[in-house]
C-alpha cells in the first residue's frame, strides 16, 4: 500500500496541504509544535477512519474553521489507485461548543458514502507513536485496547462483538448491582451470562489467534532491532476459569467462559460488577524468558515497545500480501542509533515509511533506499531534497 | 426576534417537538398546511383527535384497538396456534406490512435493559403466560430485535416458556444485526451462515 497524495483542509494547524508522495521513505523533520504529528494523525484518519490521538474529533478541525477535510489517494496492487475522503463538521451551534468535542464525520470511498465500520481492512496502516511504550509498561487495559483497535481497524464482526460484548457488561454490571441491593434475584443474570459467553467466546477466539501469530512475528522482530539472538514472544493472559484449559475455538472459550461465571457469581454480586471475561484479560511479553513489563530495563522495554510495532507491520503483510503503509512518530527519542537504523535498513526497502523526526543528522538514515526530506514549519511543508536515488 | 406571525410559530414549535422533524422540515410542514383547504385541516385535527380518544391497546396482544380487541386478535381466519412476540407495536406493523403471516402476536411493551430499569416486571410477561394456559398455543416465535437487549429478552422467554411444552423458534435472519445499520450488511450474512438457532 501506498500514499500518493495528502490534500488537507483546516486540519490541525493546516489551512491548506497538497502533498505529492512516492515510494521510499519519507522524513518529515522540524522543530517541535510545528504539526509532524499532526500529519500523522492526518495519514491514519484517511486509512483507519479516526484519530489516533484523541476520540473528540472536534479537536481535529482547525479552531478558525467549522469544517476540516482530509484526503488521502492510495494506491495498492490488490485495488489500484483509490481515495479515501475524511470530512469532519463541528457538532451543535458554533458559539455555543467549546473547541474540540465532537464532530459529525462523513467517509467517503472515491467520492461514495462509507461507513466507518466499511473501511476497516481497506488501508493496512501501522502506526508507531512515541506513547506507545505504555503499551508495554502501563496498565492491563491500554494493552486490552492495543488488540481491540488492530482488531477492530481489520475486522468489522469484531468490532460488532466487542460492541455487543461491551454493551452486555454494562447492562450486566448494573443487573448485579441490582441483586446485591436486592432488588432483582440471582436467576435473571441468566441471559446476560449466555451472552457474556457467546460474544466473549467470540472476543478471545480472535484475539489469541491474533496473539500466536504476533508472537511468532516478535522474535524475527527484536532480533532485528538489536542485532541479537533473542526473540519477543507475547502471550495471551487470562486469570480466571481452569488455568490447565487451552480452548482454541470461539464454543469452546465460551463453554471456559460459562464455567467460570457459574463459579464466581456470588462474589459478583458482591462486588457489583463482571469480574470473569476478555474484559479483564491481558497481554504479557518476555524477552529472553523475562517479563519486560516487570523485569525489562527502560531500553528493553522501548525496543520491545517498536517491536511490537514491527511484528504488527509484518503479520499485516503476510496476512494481506501487501506491505502496510509505516508511520512513525518521532522514534528517535525511543532508540539508540544502532537500533533506530538496523530498523530503517530493515523496513525502507519493503514499505513506503513515513517518519517524523526533530533532527534529520541523527536518524541514521539507511543508504540504499530513497529518502525524501521535507521541512515542516507552522503548518507549511516544504520539500528540500532527495538522497540516495 | 420574532421571525413568523406568532399562531405560525407555535406551530412551527409543536411540529418540531415530534420524532424524526428537525427546524426545516417543521417550517416546512407548518407553511403546507397554511396553504391546505380548511376542510383537510379540519380533517386532520379530527384524525388527531380520534386516534387520543378511540384508540385503546387490545385486551389481548396490547396491539392499537378501536373496542376491546384489535382487527388481529379478531379475525377468525387467523391461526391462534402461533403467537409471534415483539417488543413495539411498529414491529407489529412492519411484519403486517410483510403480508405472509396468519398467527397471533403478544407486544411485550419493551426489552429486558436493567441500565434502563426493565426487568420482566416491566415486560407482559405474566400476560403472555395467561395466554399459554389453555394449551392452544403450539408455537411461539421471538421476533425481538437481535440487539443485546432483544437477545437477552429471547432468551429469557426461551427458558420460560420451553417448560410449558411450547415450541419456541428465533427470528433473526433480514434483521439489520446489533440494531446498527453501519454493520448490517456483512452481520447479516454471518448471521444468515450461522442459522436459527434452536432455543
Ligand atoms: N485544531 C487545531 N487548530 C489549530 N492548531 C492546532 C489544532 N490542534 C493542534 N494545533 C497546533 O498544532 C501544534 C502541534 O502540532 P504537532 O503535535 O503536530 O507538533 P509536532 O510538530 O509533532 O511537535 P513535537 O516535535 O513537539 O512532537 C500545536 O502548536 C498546536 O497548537
Ligand atoms: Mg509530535
Ligand atoms: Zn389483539
Amino acid at each position: 500500500m501506498e500514499l500518493r497524495r495528502l490534500q488537507l483542509e483546516h486540519f490541525r494547524n493546516y489551512a491548506t496541504l497538497d502533498l505529492a508522495l512516492g515510494p521510499g521513505l519519507h522524513v518529515f523533520a522540524g522543530a517541535n509544535a510545528q504539526g509532524k504529528t499532526n500529519l500523522l494523525e492526518a495519514v491514519y484518519l484517511t486509512a483507519v477512519g479516526r484519530s489516533p490521538r484523541t476520540t473528540h474529533e472536534g479537536e481535529l478541525i482547525a479552531w478558525d474553521a467549522e469544517v476540516a477535510r482530509a484526503t488521502g489517494l492510495f494506491a495498492s496492487d490488490l485495488r489500484g489507485e483509490f481515495t479515501v475522503e475524511v470530512a469532519l463538521g463541528r457538532k451543535g451551534a458554533p458559539e455555543a461548543m467549546s473547541r474540540g468535542g465532537s464532530a459529525q464525520k462523513k467517509i467517503k470511498v472515491n467520492g461514495a458514502p462509507r461507513t466507518l465500520a466499511n473501511l476497516a481492512g481497506l488501508v493496512p496502516v501501522v502506526l508507531f507513536l512515541v506513547d506507545d511504550l505504555e503499551i508495554i509498561r502501563g496498565e492491563p487495559a491500554r494493552r486490552r485496547q492495543f488488540l481491540d483497535n488492530d482488531l477492530s481497524a481489520t475486522s468489522r464482526t469484531y468490532a460488532w462483538a466487542l460492541k455487543q460484548y461491551t454493551r452486555v457488561v454494562e447492562q450486566r454490571n448494573r443487573l448485579l448491582k441490582e441483586i446485591r441491593e436486592g432488588q432483582r434475584d440471582l436467576a435473571s443474570l441468566a441471559p446476560w451470562n449466555d451472552q457474556l459467553a457467546a460474544f466473549g467466546g467470540r472476543l478471545m477466539e480472535v484475539r489469541t489467534r491474533f496473539v500466536r501469530d504476533l508472537s511468532a512475528e516478535g522474535i524475527p522482530a527484536y532480533q532485528g532491532l538489536t542485532s541479537s539472538p533473542q526473540g519477543m514472544t507475547i502471550s495471551y493472559r487470562r486469570e480466571w476459569g481452569d488455568p490447565a484449559a487451552e480452548p482454541t475455538t470461539r464454543e469452546e472459550f465460551a463453554a471456559l467462559l460459562a464455567d467460570a461465571v457459574e463459579t464466581v457469581a456470588m462474589e459478583e454480586v458482591g462486588r457489583g460488577s463482571s469480574l470473569v471475561g476478555p474484559h479483564r484479560d491481558d497481554l504479557q511479553f518476555f524477552v529472553d524468558g523475562k517479563d519486560v513489563r516487570q523485569f525489562g530495563s527502560q531500553g528493553e522495554q522501548r525496543t520491545a515497545a517498536l517491536a511490537l510495532r514491527v511484528a504488527e507491520f509484518s503479520l499485516l503483510h503476510r496476512l494481506l500480501q501487501e506491505p502496510p503503509v509505516l508511520l512513525l512518530d518521532d522514534i528517535l527519542s525511543e532508540l539508540d542509533r544502532t537500533r533506530r537504523s538496523a530498523m530503517l535498513d530493515h523496513l525502507a526497502p519493503i514499505a513506503q515509511v513515513i517518519m517524523t523526526t526533530t533532527d534529520v543528522d541523527a536518524v541514521g538514515l539507511p543508504p540504499h533506499a530513497a529518502v525524501h526530506i521535507y521541512h515542516v514549519s507552522q503548518g507549511t511543508v516544504d520539500w528540500t531534497s532527495v538522497l540516495g536515488e | 426576534m420574532q421571525l413568523y406571525a406568532k399562531p405560525l410559530q407555535r406551530l412551527i414549535d409543536l411540529l418540531e417537538c415530534l420524532p424524526g422533524i428537525g427546524p426545516k422540515s417543521a417550517q416546512r410542514l407548518a407553511l403546507h398546511l397554511l396553504r391546505l383547504p380548511p376542510e383537510q385541516v379540519d380533517n386532520l385535527v379530527s384524525a388527531m383527535q380520534d386516534v387520543r380518544t378511540r384508540v385503546r391497546q387490545c385486551a389481548i396482544c396490547y396491539n392499537y384497538a378501536e373496542s376491546d380487541h384489535c382487527p388481529v386478535c379478531d379475525d377468525p381466519t387467523r391461526d391462534r396456534t402461533l403467537i409471534t412476540l415483539i417488543s413495539d407495536v411498529r414491529d407489529l406493523m412492519a411484519l403486517e406490512n410483510a403480508g405472509d403471516y396468519r398467527g397471533l402476536y403478544h407486544v411485550l411493551g419493551g426489552l429486558l435493559s436493567p441500565m434502563d430499569g426493565i426487568g420482566p416486571e416491566q415486560l407482559r410477561v405474566r400476560e403472555l403466560l395467561r395466554r399459554l394456559e389453555d394449551g392452544m398455543v403450539r408455537e411461539v416465535i421471538l421476533a425481538t430485535n437481535p440487539t443485546v437487549e432483544g437477545d437477552a429478552t429471547a432468551l429469557y422467554l426461551a427458558r420460560l416458556i420451553k417448560p410449558l411444552g411450547v415450541r419456541v423458534t428465533r427470528i433473526a435472519l433480514g434483521l439489520p444485526v446489533g440494531g446498527d445499520l453501519d454493520y448490517a450488511d456483512q452481520l447479516t450474512i454471518l448471521r444468515a451462515l450461522e442459522g436459527r438457532t434452536a432455543m
